[in-house]
């Protein structure tokens, strides 16, 4: 099946990477390899199963099965989630990966028809022979590059690029096919074992088209109106001729800006000065590809040594030499003022333990979005852009970590159903929702605060308690493998100068802790 | 610090599940997305965002501080503007608390500061314009001079700052020109003015000059705002 070395470069590869969802799933946890695994759209009973281990296919379970229905079947089976936005990320940052080894990758699922699907690849192989030796070790290359990260990958050296493709999803490890044997290998492919969805290979198998080959005797123009656009689509990728040439991605320079400070300065002004210049390089840049900043990410690279709190001389180390600071605006901008103005927030923040040598700052771009106008009498009566780019300047001085907006989550615990998530986008505007006919007391949530134990078995309070209203029973965390399981009986405490307090009793430790005030 | 009493009638609560424990959750164990919800606390009379000016900053005291703060900024986002609660003391309100007191969590901006830092951000939220209220929750005592300082920006924006210091005790000092006491009693939440040297006619009684020892001023709870400027009505 490999091509002698006399034989002319082929001039097509595919990659394929089966089942990507459950690979991604399994390189995040490891330790399900070897159990039944299924990746589901999401954890509710109706999800349906996407994609299965092979343990868990042993176990009779199958694709499209409804994960209540799965679970009476194995209850040892183990689900997550992989949503489109995290298979998009992943699919991408594999082809930014593989165009270390083609300058020219294009994404399989960018192009429209049956054979597009997440994790498979067309490459370009022509001209890198000389780089590798030939074109299978190239091959090897690419597949040992997948292997070392974790994917499993079959690499497909051909002529004609669906054929390639098929083959790859077909098969594993690395080939290399000459012409007549590539036609030939695809045409004994079951239409199945391609990746085609069923609502295709069904009313085919019903007329004893089976295979690839069975599927192109058959005529093209015959096929859209018994099989409907997608077979005829398939018979034209896998036919000679009229294929569409590779589309490759285009190579994206970064936006990045160097700047070495000769003499070296810790000095404020110093660097704010030669930050503005590295700034309104970088907007050039920016401007040139009509896109603006969504982000800049600035590297502090400092001297060897600095000054400790008391002013002696130590050698840092490496990782104290190098400081990575992200700002990100309200909303992606192009003006050199805003994002200065930011900068200076975020310098008169941060310690610098020794004077910077070396300054880089990199950006990230999006498309510039038009704002739509809105006429003076529909404008609301505040300016929403200037209450984000508020946040965005306290963010500058804070870390994004500590603005956003509170979000209720799902937990066992009350401290973990609350979350403070980054802002994305602006802050929207309020929707006017109706008013409670009465004040409503609210609970400030801090860490759980241990109190002393008080007379018989209450905790100690400031004041004597007038009424105590409980028990609310919480328990769980009995489950997993390092099961910390949690009882506790949550209190509200009224006390005689007026605070309400919300307490428990952690029945594992034995010990009373104060949760929030109502205030 | 539970006397005898108490302790005998927790112990009773105990034995007998509570008004809460039966309404609420009837003693059975929560479920992941549950949270038991909070005490009933009734305000008679108006509310408090129909007394908080629109332009000026207010300290708000007692026990019930939080939630006053909450309450005017709901109304706030009611009239349509963006509004924002920073959190000096490291605690943060439950979300579920919030949508019951009327608060769109969505566009509530909320900030995690800390005390040395929590008055310059509220600063560079103020100066923005864009917000109609900004709550400061937990701060730590102000220096006059900053104190002044956020006036006059809430005065340029026509935004409502509300303050409300660590511990529930007044702290601003002398720069402050209105301080709203939110207290809980047996009847539910008082709310007066234990401090108004603003010169504006505002919906409560101030206070008298010569008030007897330990009184508080209090509004009726049976008459609705626009009548509430009637005689005081002394508690002591």
């Amino acid at each position: 099946m490999s091509r002698s070395a006399s034989s002319p470069e082929r001039s097509e590869a595919a990659v394929a990477l089966p089942h990507l969802r459950l690979q991604l799933l399994l390189r995040e946890r490891p330790e399900w390899r070897g159990h039944p695994v299924a990746v589901v759209a999401d954890e509710s009973p109706d999800a349906p199963l996407l994609e299965l281990s092979r343990p868990a296919l042993l176990r009779g379970l199958r694709p499209g099965l409804r994960l209540g229905a799965a679970r009476n079947i194995d209850l040892e089976l183990r689900t997550a989630a992989i949503d489109d936005a995290r298979m998009s990320a992943a699919s991408e940052a594999l082809a930014e990966g593989l165009t270390t080894f083609s300058p020219r990758v294009e994404r399989a699922d960018g192009r429209p028809g049956p054979l597009a699907a997440p994790g498979s690849y067309f490459l370009d192989p022509r001209g890198l022979a000389g780089l590798y030796g030939d074109q299978e070790r190239w091959a090897r290359s690419v597949h040992g590059y997948l292997a070392g990260r974790g994917f499993q990958s079959s690499v497909v050296l051909g002529d004609h690029p669906h054929r390639c493709l098929v083959l790859a999803r077909a098969g594993a490890g690395v080939r290399v096919f000459e012409p007549d044997a590539e036609r030939a290998e695809a045409a004994t492919l079951d239409l199945r074992r391609v990746g085609l969805a069923e609502r295709i290979c069904g009313p085919l198998a019903r007329l004893g088209v089976d295979t690839i080959g069975d599927l192109l005797e058959l005529r093209a123009d015959e096929l859209t109106g018994r099989f409907g656009a997608e077979a005829a689509t398939l018979h034209r990728l896998l036919s000679d001729g009229g294929q569409l040439p590779l589309q490759a991605r285009r190579p994206v320079e970064p936006l990045a800006v160097q700047v070495t400070l000769e003499p070296p300065s810790a000095d404020r002004e110093r660097l704010a000065f030669v930050l503005k210049r590295s700034i309104d390089d970088l907007l050039a840049q920016t401007v040139a590809r009509h896109r603006v900043l969504s982000a800049m990410i600035l590297e502090f690279r400092m001297e060897p040594y600095g000054h400790d709190p008391r002013g002696r001389v130590r050698k840092l180390v490496d990782s104290e030499r190098l400081r990575v600071e992200i700002l990100e605006p309200a909303t992606p901008t192009r003006e050199g003022r805003a994002w200065m103005d930011l900068w200076r927030l975020r310098l008169g923040e941060i310690a610098l333990p020794a004077p910077v040598e070396a300054l880089a700052l990199r950006g990230e771009s999006v498309d510039p979005d038009q704002d739509q106008l809105v006429t003076a009498a529909l404008a609301p009566p505040r300016d929403p852009r200037a209450a984000t780019e508020a946040l965005a300047r306290v963010a500058a001085v804070l870390g994004r970590e500590s603005v956003g907006v509170l979000r209720p989550r799902d937990a066992h615990l009350p401290e973990g159903s609350t979350r403070l998530v980054p802002l994305e986008g602006r802050l929207p505007l309020p929707a006017a929702l109706p008013a409670p006919p009465e004040l409503v007391a609210l609970r400030r949530l801090a860490r759980p605060r241990p109190l002393a134990r008080g007379g018989g078995s209450w905790p100690r309070t400031p004041s004597p308690v007038d009424r105590a209203d409980g028990p609310h029973r919480l328990s769980g965390g009995w489950w997993g493998a390092d099961a910390r399981p949690v009882a506790r009986e949550y209190w509200y405490l009224h006390l005689r100068d007026g605070a309400i307090w919300w307490v428990f009793h952690d029945e594992v430790r034995s010990r009373w802790y104060l949760h929030a005030e109502v205030g | 610090m539970i006397p005898e009493a108490a302790e005998r009638a927790l112990e009773t609560e105990v034995a007998r599940p509570s008004r809460w424990a039966q309404t609420l959750l009837g003693g059975r164990t929560l479920r992941s997305s549950e949270s038991p919800a909070t005490p009933d606390v009734r305000t008679p009379g108006p509310r408090a965002a129909t007394l908080v000016p629109a332009s000026d900053l207010v300290e708000v005291v007692g026990r019930l501080a939080a939630s006053v703060m909450v309450d005017v900024l709901a109304a706030s986002q009611r009239a349509g503007e963006p509004v924002a609660w920073v959190s000096a003391d490291g605690t943060l309100p439950h979300p579920s608390d919030l949508r019951g007191a009327g608060i769109d969590i969505d566009a509530l901006a909320v900030i995690r500061a800390d005390s040395s830092r929590a008055a310059r951000v509220v600063e560079l939220l103020l100066t923005s314009g864009g917000y109609g209220a900004v709550a400061l929750d937990g701060s730590p005592a102000l220096p006059d001079k900053v104190v002044a300082r956020l006036r006059a920006i809430c005065r340029r924006h026509r935004t409502r700052l509300l303050v409300a210091p660590l511990g529930g005790t007044a702290s601003l000092g002398a720069t402050v020109s209105l301080r709203l006491r939110a207290e809980r009693d047996a009847r539910g939440v008082s709310l007066d003015w234990s401090k108004d040297k603003s010169g504006r006619a505002h919906p409560l009684p101030r206070p008298a000059l010569a008030l007897p020892p330990g009184a508080t001023h209090r509004e009726s709870p049976s008459l609705p705002p626009e009548t509430s400027r009637v005689p005081l009505r002394i508690v002591s």
